[in-house]
């Protein structure tokens, strides 16, 4: 077998942006991630492209776009789609010795889906794909902030 | 006595006799020239931080926080850093992960060893990497 060329082991840290919520609850049966999908609410006259990857800075937004999946492209409006927020609350049932990431994909937003549009890359979202997995649900705060709290679903 | 899985890890070879000297060296002094020669840091084991979840997406290694870690930072490993992750699921001295890496990887520049040495330093330190004993 051929060998690869040594380089220098690196670890890079993002930090998400703590600007929508997510939070999971408990019924007397299930567990819930729920969360609002509003990413992009802010930017009302905006579209986006959401894409499974990790945006690195270092590149460009054409190079990381090469480098990552288009989720819009296959799941908003096939071919040309765009996401737009719907602004619902989704609860995605979770089953016993699982986590978010076993639910949620990392990406990547870009508004620049419209002509004349200044472009705005978000560098790290969270994407839930709905439950029969033909959907985008984006916020951009997930991990460990998804905390069990026992009540009614609601 | 309680019962240890059976385990066995490379360590580098430390100070400056070879082999066949070592072999010549009694009990007490041996021990002396491995504790002169930093001995008891070569058999150190470290694993990975089993609170992130390493995930691959889009070719990329990314290690995702759970637990009592911070929910709102992720990590992107490169190739030879996952490389390291994956050998750190288990534990391994520092002498093991060199010579896995050795193993796949050619090391023109002569700088894996240094590397991989400072990367288990700063990364014990910031917490993604755990020592076991």
């Amino acid at each position: 077998m051929e060998k690869k060329i040594w380089s220098k082991p690196e670890m890079n840290e993002f930090v998400f942006a703590a600007n929508e919520y997510v939070a999971a609850c408990l019924d007397t049966k299930n567990t819930y991630l729920k969360f609002v999908c509003d990413f992009g609410n802010k930017f009302l006259d905006s579209l986006f492209d959401i894409y499974v990857g990790v945006y690195d800075n270092n590149k460009t937004k054409e190079e990381n776009a090469a480098n990552s999946e288009l989720l819009t492209k296959d799941y908003i409006i096939p071919g040309t789609g765009n996401y737009h927020a719907c602004g619902d609350t989704h609860y995605v049932q979770k089953e016993d010795g699982k986590d978010w990431t076993d639910y949620f994909w990392v990406g990547w937003a870009d508004s620049d889906s419209r002509d004349g549009e200044i472009g705005r890359v978000t560098e790290q979202v969270c994407i839930w794909k709905g439950e029969k997995n033909d959907n985008v649900h984006v916020t951009t705060q997930l991990g460990t902030e998804i905390e069990n709290v026992t009540g009614n679903r609601s | 006595m309680r019962y240890e899985e059976l385990s066995i890890h490379a360590t580098e070879h430390i100070g400056p006799l070879e082999n066949e000297q070592l072999a010549e060296l009694s009990d007490a002094e041996l021990e002396a020239y491995m504790s002169e020669n930093g001995f008891r840091e070569s058999v150190k084991l470290y694993r990975a931080n089993g609170n992130y979840v390493y995930r691959e997406i889009a070719g990329e290694g990314v290690l995702i926080p759970s637990g009592d870690l911070p929910g709102n930072v992720m990590v992107t490993l490169n190739e030879t850093c996952a490389f390291l992750w994956e050998q750190l699921q288990e534990p391994r001295t520092v002498g093991d992960l060199i010579a896995a890496a050795r193993a796949v990887y050619d090391d023109p520049n002569h700088e894996l060893e240094a590397q991989i040495r400072a990367f288990v330093e700063d990364r014990v330190k910031t917490g993604h990497i755990w020592e076991v004993k």
